[in-house]
């Protein structure tokens, strides 16, 4: 029988590496299996997708070693070309896999450098687009699409070497919850045609696709097991920086099982069993939430930005913040978000309408000078780091500000102990991990010690472990007093932490207020085209719309 | 923000063969590298707008405005002030100026600014696919033609992801002002960042580039396909013409200051 893959004590260093990103790695995968890889940053994922094409060890070089078999052939001393149609790769930036004027051109790249004819070009072009459900974008110009349709384009310009394997590298990461979406329906639907896959992914959502899911761990397969009963075990799924799914943290605290990842069905069997939420429980959790909001800091007045192609980003945005607030602005790329947070410290001056900041109104004159009140803290932690120490790089903002020295190195300790890096002064942050890099941005941002602070995206590409210190960092800060805005996709992360949200589509919010009034109301949410956590939609079933998981397990534990 | 310097609209320019453009483009070249006087170069000039309109190549003139003149005027200051030859004119402290080397920087300047812009109606009208299709049909090897036309698309891409981190560095604090060498040296916090991103996006497209099928040994075959025809000759034949017109001059002594063979 032709085995998809087959892997055997893959070992590999890569030439500047510390450790080994693959330390004896077995693998073995049939024909038409769909298999999800998981674990944490670093543990080994995309380095082993690497050698399936044998970019590892044909372009990043290091120690290689260890035998691998790609359909029943063993591929050592092959070209990463040769293996274009045997496996087809797609990776997390969508971004740097197109490089056409025309949508078909890309398609039409792989096909071009085999040296296929007109005619079977012309037929995989068409295969490939229809089966990401984009035949009507073949004459679009890919920098005009949305980060969903980027990344499905991606996806059929790989699918036209007609490779047998298809393996994405956390192919949705970067993507809003729409595009997400849009790439695991084209994943799906791939595997129902019979293709084996191969899923890098972060998230349950993901992950759910696979028939079974392997986790590594420092380089080695560390366990391996059918997708539902690997998903549903949350202990073994935290322990390797994955999110469990939120309904089986729920099933798994009150000890019932077989678990139902599912929101609707699970609600279905607490009804069933007529299990309802304890009302002075749900009274508790109600009183909780009520804080009290303090002074207005910032106020957003029919604001409205028109860039200069003529997209209007902004059409009349209103809002207040108030000091001490935490709050998630959410919806689609491209709805606003970042354009409206870019105004509170002026690094974009309105087109009409404004923003007032402790009452002064802000004017992009003001960028540099608002840093000490406004931290702003960007979505790619590479766009800002560029000392070779760690303490460089967090003295920048105060030394920009003119602080004495001894002062500087105060702002510097604190801040790198408020991060969790204190005592990392000397390390070079170009060799810091991804979650590492991202709080040592924040920390670069709140040594200047601004009231304020403002982060894009501040967990994308994180594994859950990171997500979480990063999390409970703002959480921290806003218990100190200070105001947090963060944009973001992850609706859970938002239902635990935020205390307020706003839900911006097309330019406009649609509806601001304190989370758990936002979520309880999936009819607004859905225009934006985004859908209330797993727990929310559970209690919205049961009568009561939970935000975290804890709240529910405390609500229904006296009833089960 | 655009990616592409390229224009994406139909024009009369955007239907040629690309490889006749390219040879077009150099001829062009040959015709402006004849002649410094500006006059004649103003009459140069007076060729490329219609070519400016079929090309689309003035909008991309507006985009890169600034650049372009800022060019122009460098070329002009240092011919300026390094021309000794001829009556002086003026002076500015040590730094006197002729009039030849007004004349012959005024030139030179013209000539600059008309190469980049017929340089920019090419790139206006021309995607990158179709500039390697025009490459690899003049017999220069795909990868080599591939590469040199990626570049004009990583171009966009770069000034792109510098503005992002511009805007981070700003919110720190950093002021990017005051006497040129504190400007400069406010540029090394943007800089490293900017390389770093560069090179990475570069590894990513090379991983994509490779993973499907780049550099097979294969005969590559194209999906866009163009046929010579007979625009292709026109243009070609007023571009020999022009050619022959400004040689002819440049023989006569014409068209250059200062008369026979230049200043």
């Amino acid at each position: 029988m032709v085995r998809a893959v087959h892997a055997e004590g893959l070992r590999f260093r890569y030439r500047r590496g510390r450790g080994l990103a693959l330390d004896g790695l077995d693998y073995g995968q049939e024909r038409g299996e769909a298999v999800g890889l998981a674990g944490r940053s670093g543990a080994g994922k995309s380095s082993f997708l690497l050698c399936l094409d044998r970019i590892i060890p044909n372009f990043h070089a290091g120690d290689f070693s260890g035998a691998l078999e790609i359909l029943s052939e063993n591929i050592s001393g092959k070209s990463t070309y040769e293996l274009a149609s045997q496996i087809g790769l797609v990776l997390q930036d969508f971004e740097s896999q197109l490089f056409s004027t025309r949508a078909e051109l890309d398609v039409a790249f792989g096909p071009e450098n085999l040296g296929l004819d007109r005619k079977e070009m012309a037929r995989r072009i068409d295969d490939a687009l229809a089966a990401v459900g984009m035949q009507s974008f073949r004459d679009r110009a890919p920098e005009s699409l949305s980060g969903g349709e980027k990344q499905r384009l991606a996806i059929a310009s790989v699918l036209a070497l007609a490779p047998e394997i298809m393996a994405f590298d956390e192919a949705t990461t970067d993507l809003d919850p729409l595009g997400r979406e849009q790439v695991r329906s084209v994943i799906r639907d791939l595997k129902k045609q019979g293709r084996t896959i191969i899923i890098v992914d972060h998230e349950p959502e993901g992950l759910a696709a696979a028939d079974r899911i392997s986790i590594l761990s420092g380089g080695k397969i560390l366990t391996s097991g059918p997708a539902d009963r690997m998903l549903s075990d949350p202990g073994m799924l935290i322990a390797n920086g994955i999110r469990p799914p939120e309904m089986a943290q729920l099933f798994s605290a009150l000890k019932i099982s077989p678990v139902e990842i599912d929101p609707g069905k699970a609600a279905k069997i607490f009804k069933a069993g007529n299990i309802s939420p304890d009302a002075r429980a749900l009274a508790q959790i109600a009183e909780r939430g009520q804080k009290e909001r303090g002074a207005v800091l910032i106020k957003v007045d029919a604001l409205e930005h028109i860039y200069p192609t003529g997209n209007r980003a902004l059409a009349g945005v209103n809002l207040e913040i108030r000091a001490g607030d935490f709050l998630a602005v959410i919806g689609q790329n491209g709805s606003g978000k970042t354009t409206l947070v870019k105004h509170l410290n002026g690094l974009l001056g309105a087109t009409r309408g404004g923003v007032i900041f402790r009452g002064m109104e802000v004017r992009p004159q003001m960028v540099s000078k608002l840093g000490r009140e406004i931290g702003f803290v960007f979505q790619n932690p590479d766009h800002q780091i560029f000392q070779s120490r760690v303490f460089d790089e967090t003295a920048f903002a105060p030394r920009n500000y003119g602080l004495s020295a001894p002062d500087i190195k105060l702002r510097v300790q604190k801040a790198l102990e408020l991060v969790g890096l204190p005592g990392r002064d000397n390390e070079n942050p170009f060799l810091m991990t991804k979650g590492e890099r991202q709080r040592l941005a924040i920390a670069s941002v709140l040594s200047a010690d601004p009231q304020v602070l403002i982060l894009d995206e501040p967990t994308t590409g994180l594994d859950y472990t990171e997500q979480l210190r990063v999390m409970d960092l703002l959480a921290e800060l806003n218990r100190q007093g200070r105001t947090i805005i963060i944009i973001t996709h992850t609706l859970w992360l938002a239902a635990r932490y935020a205390s307020r949200a706003a839900v911006m589509s097309g330019g406009k919010k649609l509806v601001d207020g304190g989370v758990r009034e936002v979520f309880s109301r999936p009819e607004i949410l859905k225009q934006a085209s985004l859908i209330p956590p797993e727990i929310t939609r559970f209690g919205l079933e049961m009568g009561f719309p939970f935000l975290r998981v804890e709240e529910a397990v405390s609500a229904l534990e006296k009833k089960s | 923000m655009s990616g592409f310097l390229y224009i994406e609209q139909e024009s009369f320019f955007r239907r040629l063969h690309p490889s006749g453009k390219i040879i077009a483009l150099a001829l062009v070249f040959v015709a402006a590298l004849m002649l410094d006087h500006p006059l004649y170069m103003l009459a140069l000039w007076a060729i490329a707008i219609p070519a400016g309109i079929l090309s689309k190549g003035f909008k991309l003139l507006a985009r890169l405005k600034f650049l372009f003149l800022a060019v122009c005027l460098a070329s002009f200051i240092l011919w300026a002030t390094f021309t000794r030859e001829g009556a002086p004119l003026f002076a500015l402290g040590a730094i006197s100026f002729t009039r030849e080397g007004i004349l012959f920087a005024a030139g030179n300047a013209l000539r600059l600014g008309l190469m980049l812009f017929f340089g920019l109606c090419f790139i206006a009208s021309t995607p990158i696919e179709d500039l390697y299709y025009g490459l690899v049909k003049l017999g220069v090897p795909f990868p080599v033609s591939f590469a040199l036309s990626l570049s004009f698309r990583l171009v966009p891409i770069f000034s792109e992801s510098a503005a992002a981190i511009l805007q981070a560095q700003k919110s720190r604090g950093l002021k990017v002002s005051g006497n040129p060498l504190a400007k400069l040296k406010s540029y090394f916090p943007l800089s490293v960042p900017v390389f770093l991103s560069a090179l990475r996006k570069v590894d990513q497209l090379s991983i994509a580039l490779e993973a499907r099928g780049f550099g097979a040994k294969t005969k590559r075959t194209s999906w866009i396909e163009f046929k010579f025809s007979r625009r292709d000759w026109l243009l070609l034949g007023l571009c020999l013409a022009l050619d022959a017109c400004c040689i002819g001059l440049r023989i006569l002594g014409h068209g250059v200051v200062g008369g026979q063979g230049g200043p």
